[in-house]
């Protein structure tokens, strides 16, 4: 707890109020609420662009315990307030620079505890996700909280393309960033491409100039606008290039197969889900941060679906070998030290023979 | 993938009696897959030699074997059972070590018995220390530095060259049996061979010692699909150096970063993998480098474990009934998640809660034991605790061991005072940061010592090894202690702790009774305060994923959070009070006695509610009651449950002392506890009570007296007549029981060991020398009374009735005694209008009948007896407590049985080196085993090859007795030689033996010469042992013997009654009779 912790509320759009404490110099926020799950990786959830305007929840009980460093930092952004049980004051690993609460403070980000978190994540989960509102427990709080702004995705993506492994030429992977995360780009410069961080409403005349191997629709804020940007943009580009799209990215390149898309009341917001190919035995547990999904009755052009979640079987992952497109809802998570995903080394390999 | 067809019988090995590192965590697991695979339909055969357990119930399984676990007695079996698979995951190690000496020998291929859930390559992999090794390296996954040795020159030779410290670990042994650190040359040489001979393969593994870094363990499972999932990760309190078992363990893992985490979980997928489990679970535990983050594996084991038992409970995962569906073909996705109802098993448990592992340790009956922690387990039980912040839950875990402390510390128990902590003395110090250094089972409250006396985080973490994190955790209750301590009051003024701070005490863990000593207070005021001002808990469940799915069959602890979600059943309901952690004296028996209070609620549709805290057990599975509070048992937990629950009633008599405890309590507090009153329990356990009671039935009891003072007691002695039994009146369970023989020992033991004073007289009964006890287990409605078993005891009085061997039917007592055995049983059931379970404690001598106790609960051989009857006394106790009366459930007269069945006990020598093998009025065994025949003589044999004495068919016997068992070896010797065994014998004995022209080779004394029978053990040239001790003042020679037998596993036989029985079981194992087996449920058809 930061020295002087304020006394704050949180509200949530259908009225209910909750008291907790402000931990970090900041004592007011609006965003939407969303849930998370995962026991670790906060740090990462923080400052994943897909969060960013969202107050995260964590039902994990407590945050912080090892600290913080600069090397976990998912992106420049970060989300509007983290909700915590307790917040650690102190921590302990080899790695941390600074407490997760100083974390906050330099991120001028929020981070509220001492709420019965679960009771909060009920709520989301049964209601689904909306708007709340943090302000000081003394203050008038507007629970209505209808001026809450909606992130765009032009917040989070980069205005020019920028360059990584400048040095390799004859392997180019382009992203197109909705809000990319820096464990992909780095699996992607691990593999020994080039990777070109591309603004997300680059026209498709030009990332056609760009000579890539391959393009990545990246994760980030599901900005429905931006989507349908993107998905005109892949459209235009489909079939010239291997494409994998991920969460926000795989909505936008289910729209350009023609697919209709709709929103979870609560989203798939943790480390624990299940996808598997529909009829098969084997799958995978994965990591999500999303809440839009590809409509199952969606008719996709030339495409299969080839994952789906087994708790509410939401489409997780769809194929078109016609097209050489995939897109996975889940996020392609570094499964080890020095290792690649393999929905991304599949995709790295399309990409590969594309210019063999 | 579909389950499969082509199995249509399954084996399944059981682990055998409870020991130190296999307790009732296997029953759990067995009990859950026996349940699945019944339910796809299957025919199941079950061999376990422990009666104790809700696996052996008859309909658990369809043929049920209560035999030893041995493999000729397991290969008989499969000759008449005709199993086409073996799953051999979930006896623990046990299990695994017959399933691999079933394949070593051949005997599955030569009857067509598969492996399923972890094939015989997959348990070698991981179990044979060399192919692990390589198999490690094949995958890239670290190890510490370590060779493997079958001899000692070998494991000098390695050692020296990783250096000090080392760790031996003997292959294939469970609990880290004979693993041992050593510091130096002296000590390795001494650790060795003991290390070599404790593996069933003469294996060891000596290891670079990885103490002081992190440890980590996941439970992993892996179907046929090659799924793989991580039921949750768990951290160890305590550094490497301290074996698992004996750790305070927390999950999931509080201080690893997510690229941490994610490389433990990536070497986990690769372990699984490479070892090959495919449709089982497996316990990896690692090492990490605090400093650098660096991964070493430390050990695998592709089972079920106590650890998977853990996993379970914390997370709502049911590992075992999972497993078992995944052994016999199905994959993780087509298993339904029984916690949620709808979701399947594919999936990641996510917790909302903290889980804390806190060990119960019973030093105190090994007042020679070591306590340091080591490689080596040594705790007896264990229990959890689950809260929604650490510290509210390592508070609870505390209270949750039963150890009379209610939280940590500032409960009025804590053996270094305030005052002396403010102003610390060098050698306080010292003794602080000693027991800090070397890992010990008090360290957690000399943590709070060590800050309160001023030591800094900094410096515990660097001489502990403990995390930080923790420890800044500690630092915090210890802030609250002291802000609490402000408002302490004088006597009998009101509360006047602000609400605020009581809020925050309660949400850091602190009990009442902790509050009401910083206040000054009493428990009871504290409470009603508390209560007045609506500072309660609320209940949250475990439900595997946070909340994000509704859950149908969860379980509930209690937080002092917001929201509360058990909402109160809404029937008749009963509360059953558990038996918490185990420990030598309250373990399996009363948990399986709870387990069936339970069933009969059900068949009687009346709600049941568990409350333990006891993770290893049934009773805590999610499915065996209609709701389970995860919760420890104390009087203010319990209260908090029943005024949420508001239920018809509680029963008490089944969890052992723990819940009894709480009777006059609960009932003072409104609640109606079922059976027996807690005023007539009373009567038969206050001594001046019982007393009038044994009087005014014209009943014997052996002369007696109570002492306040010395002097007193050296009276009473002298009237009643030396020998005589003393004990302090304030416990039980046999605690610092003994038999005194002279004034002089009679004032040792007042004035040292126990200190009489008014306030805590001595209760001194005369001594019967050589006369038979009795156990009977009875039921009454209050009006009749039935016998479910007459026990006869066959070690002679004065030994612990829970650690002597007992035969049911009586076969020495003649038909009057036990008429009038069941005559006195009839008129106590009835003048204590017993309404539920009687256990009564006879000694015969003379043919007089003395009562020595009389119970009116559960008894530790309830299950024995009702396993040996074929009828489940403890649902019949139940129904009867419920109001039904026994003529209606049909049970009218004691069921006579044409076989004998045999109890005899397991104990826990071996994990106590140093400590001397006598056996005496405090109970010291851990566990049990039941053989079960026609004849007495291989029923006996039976008990004892199931409780690991190998009796030897033929070889030589060491035999010295005292002087009053001169006499009667004779027979026993005599009886031996006609066997062809070789006798060796000390001096006094030999004496006798050749006045009785017996030819015997006499042995010198240690010091005199040698060979001596030391040089004999060691050179495995004796194979029984026949030594009762001399009385009191034992001499050292005798305690260096007697170790030596249990070092080198050599069948060691202390009492004459016991080698008498022992003689007539050797002559069965001659006539190869024990391989004669019958399941349970052909003995209740006969």
């Amino acid at each position: 707890m930061a020295k002087h912790p304020i006394p704050i509320k949180l509200a949530l759009r259908d009225g209910s109020v909750f008291e907790a404490f402000s931990a970090s110099g900041r004592y007011r926020a609006s965003g939407e609420i969303t849930v998370n799950t995962s026991t670790t990786g906060h740090q990462e959830i923080m400052t994943d662009p897909a969060n960013a305007g969202k107050i995260v929840l964590f039902t994990h009980p407590h945050v912080g315990n090892y600290g913080a460093a600069e090397k976990f930092n998912e992106s420049e952004s970060t989300a509007e307030a983290a909700l915590v049980k307790r917040l650690s004051p102190f921590y302990s690993n080899w790695q941390a620079e600074s407490s997760f609460g100083e974390f906050i403070e330099k991120r001028n980000s929020l981070c509220a505890e001492g709420f019965d978190t679960r009771q909060i994540a009920r709520i989301i989960f049964e209601k689904g996700e909306t708007g709340c509102v943090i302000a000081p427990a003394n203050s008038n709080c507007p629970a209505d909280s209808a001026g809450i702004p909606a992130v765009k995705t032009s917040d989070v993506s980069v205005s020019d393309i920028k360059i990584f492994n400048r040095k390799v030429k004859n392997f180019k992977i382009g992203i197109l960033d909705m809000g990319f995360t820096k464990s992909l780009l780095e699996q992607i410069v691990a593999s020994g491409a080039g990777a070109l961080v591309i603004p997300y409403d680059a026209p498709a005349s030009e990332i056609s100039k760009l000579g890539l191997n391959g393009l990545i629709i990246s994760s980030g804020p599901e900005d429905e606008d931006a989507m349908g940007k993107v998905a005109e943009t892949a459209g235009m580009l489909r079939g010239s290039l291997p494409m994998l799209g991920i969460a926000a990215g795989c909505v936008a390149l289910g729209l350009s197969l023609g697919g209709k898309i709709r929103k979870l009341p609560a989203g798939h917001r943790g480390m624990n889900y299940p996808v598997r190919p529909p009829g098969s035995f084997k799958g995978a547990i994965t990591v999500q941060n999303h809440r839009m999904v590809i409509d199952e009755k969606s008719r996709l052009k030339k495409t299969r679906v080839s994952g789906i979640n087994l708790n509410d079987n939401t489409i997780e992952k769809i194929e078109s070998p016609a097209y050489s497109i995939t897109a996975i809802e889940y996020y392609p998570s570094i499964p080890g030290p020095g290792k690649t995903n393999r929905d991304l080394s599949e995709f790295l390999k399309k990409a590969r023979e594309k210019n063999a | 993938m579909p389950k499969r067809k082509d199995i249509k019988t399954i084996l399944i090995i059981g682990s055998g009696p409870i020991v130190i590192g296999q307790a009732c965590e296997f029953d759990y697991s067995g009990s859950q897959a026996c349940k699945a695979l019944r339910e796809e339909g299957y025919r199941t055969v079950l061999i376990n030699s422990n009666p104790a357990t809700i696996m052996t119930d008859p309909d658990m399984a369809d043929a049920t074997y209560i035999e030893p676990l041995t493999v000729e007695t397991i290969e008989t079996i499969i000759i008449k059972e005709k199993p086409d698979a073996l799953l051999p995951t979930l006896g623990g190690q046990t299990g695994l070590n017959l399933a691999y000496f079933l394949m070593k020998q051949g005997i599955l291929k030569k009857y067509k018995v598969e492996t399923i859930g972890a094939g015989i390559e997959a348990i070698s992999r991981a179990e044979d220390r060399d192919i692990f090794r390589k198999s490690m390296a094949d995958i890239g996954v670290g190890m510490p530095m370590s060779g493997i040795a079958t001899t000692p020159a070998e494991g000098m030779e390695i050692g020296l060259r990783i250096g000090f410290p080392l760790i031996l670990r003997p292959a294939y042994c469970l609990g880290g049996s004979g693993g041992s650190t050593a510091y130096n040359t002296e000590e390795l040489e001494e650790a060795l061979p003991r290390a070599i001979s404790m593996s069933p393969v003469g294996q060891v593994l000596v290891e670079q010692s990885v103490s002081g870094w992190k440890e980590i363990e996941f439970e992993v499972i892996r179907d046929s699909a090659d799924n793989v999932i991580l039921i949750t990760s768990m951290e160890n309190f305590d550094p490497m150096g301290v074996h698992t078992g004996d750790s305070i363990v927390i999950a999931p893992a509080q201080t690893l970063s997510n690229p941490e985490h994610r490389e433990f979980a990536d070497i986990c997928r690769r372990i699984i993998r490479k070892i090959g489990v495919s449709g089982s679970g497996a316990n990896i535990q690692l090492a990490q480098d605090p400093a650098d983050g660096r991964i070493v594996i430390i050990e695998v084991n592709p089972r079920l474990s106590r650890s998977s038992a853990l996993a379970s409970k914390a997370t709502g995962f049911p590992i075992a009934r999972v497993s078992a569906k995944l052994a016999v073909g199905y994959t993780l996705p087509e298993v339904i998640n029984e916690i949620t109802g709808k979701t399947s098993s594919f999936f990641e448990p996510a917790l909302d809660y903290c889980v804390l592992k806190i060990c119960r340790f019973t030093f105190e009956k090994f007042p020679a034991a070591d306590t340091t922690l080591n490689t080596s387990m040594k705790a007896v039980g264990e229990a959890m605790a689950i809260g929604s912040t650490f510290n509210e839950t390592l508070q609870k875990a505390i209270r949750s061991t039963e150890t009379g402390r209610f939280g940590l510390g500032a409960d009025g128990k804590d053996k270094i005072s305030d005052e002396e902590l403010n102003a610390p003395t060098d050698e306080l110090n010292k003794i602080i940061a000693q027991k800090l250094i070397k890992p010990n089972d008090e360290r957690l409250f000399y943590i709070r010592y060590a800050l309160k006396s001023g030591m800094k985080v900094k410096e515990i973490s660097d001489i502990s090894g403990i995390d930080r994190w923790f420890l800044e955790n500690i630092l915090e209750i210890i802030l609250v202690e002291g802000l609490i301590r402000k408002y302490r009051r004088a006597e009998n003024s009101a509360l006047k702790i602000p609400d605020e701070l009581l809020k925050k005490a309660k949400k850091n863990g602190f009990s009442d009774k902790q509050i009401s000593y910083l206040l000054n207070s009493t428990e009871q005021r504290v409470r009603n305060h508390r209560k007045k001002k609506m500072i309660r808990p609320v209940y949250k469940p475990v439900d595997t994923c946070a909340g994000e799915f509704k859950a149908r069959n969860a379980y509930y602890y209690s937080s002092y959070e917001t929201e509360d979600e058990a909402a109160p059943l809404e029937a008749k309901k009963v509360l059953i009070l558990g038996g918490g952690p185990n420990r030598i004296g309250q373990g399996i028996e009363f948990d399986y006695c709870c387990c069936h209070a339970s069933f009969a609620l059900k068949e009687e549709k009346i709600m049941s509610i568990m409350v333990n805290c006891n993770p290893e057990t049934v009773s805590t599975d999610y499915d065996t009651s209609d709701r389970l509070y995860f919760e420890p048992l104390t009087l203010e937990d319990v209260l908090n449950i029943a005024d949420v629950e508001k239920p018809y009633g509680a029963i008490v008599q089944f969890g052992g002392q723990t819940p009894l405890n709480l009777a006059v309590a609960l009932k003072k507090a409104g609640i109606n506890i079922l059976g027996t009153s807690p005023e007539a329990i009373d009567r038969a356990e206050n001594r001046k009570k019982f007393q009038a009671l044994v009087k005014k039935l014209g009943l014997i009891q052996p002369p007696n007296g109570i002492a306040v003072s010395l002097d007193s007691a050296v009276k009473i002695a002298s009237k009643i007549g030396y020998p005589v039994v003393v004990r302090p009146s304030y416990v039980l369970g046999g605690r610092a029981m003994e038999i005194v023989y002279t004034d002089e020992e009679l004032v040792r033991y007042v004035e040292i060991a126990v200190q009489a004073s008014p306030e805590h007289p001595i209760l001194i009964d005369k001594f019967l020398e050589d006369a038979i006890e009795v156990d009977v287990d009875a039921i009454s409605d209050g009006k009749t009374c039935v016998i479910g078993g007459i026990l006869e005891h066959i070690e002679e009085a004065g030994i612990h009735s829970g650690d002597s061997a007992m035969v049911l039917p009586p076969h020495t007592l003649s038909r009057d005694v036990i008429d009038r055995i069941r005559e006195n049983t009839f008129s106590l059931a009835i003048e204590l209008k017993v309404k539920g379970l009687l256990n009564i404690q006879f000694a015969v001598k003379n043919n007089i009948v003395y009562i020595l106790e009389v119970n009116p609960r559960a008894s530790r051989t309830i299950p024995f007896v009702s396993k040996a009857i074929g009828i489940p006394l403890a649902k019949l106790a139940t129904k009867v407590m419920l109001g039904k009366s026994l003529k209606e459930l049909g049970f009218t007269a004691e069921k006579k049985i044409k076989h004998f069945a045999v109890k005899e006990s397991v104990f826990p020598f071996v994990k106590f080196p140093g400590v001397d093998v006598i056996l005496g009025p405090e109970m010291k065994s851990t566990g049990e085993v039941m053989g079960i025949d026609e004849t007495f003589g291989i029923a006996y044999a039976k008990s004892q090859v199931a409780a690991g004495q190998k009796l030897p068919g033929s070889g030589n016997v060491f035999i010295s007795v005292n002087d009053q068992h001169k006499r009667r070896i004779v027979p026993i010797a005599k009886n031996l030689l006609s066997m062809g065994f070789k006798l060796y014998s000390t001096s006094g004995t030999a004496d006798t033996l050749k006045r009785n022209d017996i030819e015997v080779e006499p042995l010198p004394k240690l010091k005199e010469g040698r060979p001596n029978v030391i040089d004999l053990i060691k050179d495995g040239k004796i194979h029984l042992m026949i030594n009762t001790p001399s009385g009191k003042a034992t001499r050292q020679d005798e305690i260096k013997i007697r170790g030596q037998a249990i070092v080198h596993n050599i069948p060691l036989i202390t009492t004459l009654a016991g080698a008498e029985a022992s003689v007539a079981g050797i002559e069965n194992i001659r006539s190869n009779k024990l391989t004669r087996v019958k399941s349970i449920q052909e003995y209740s058809r006969d």
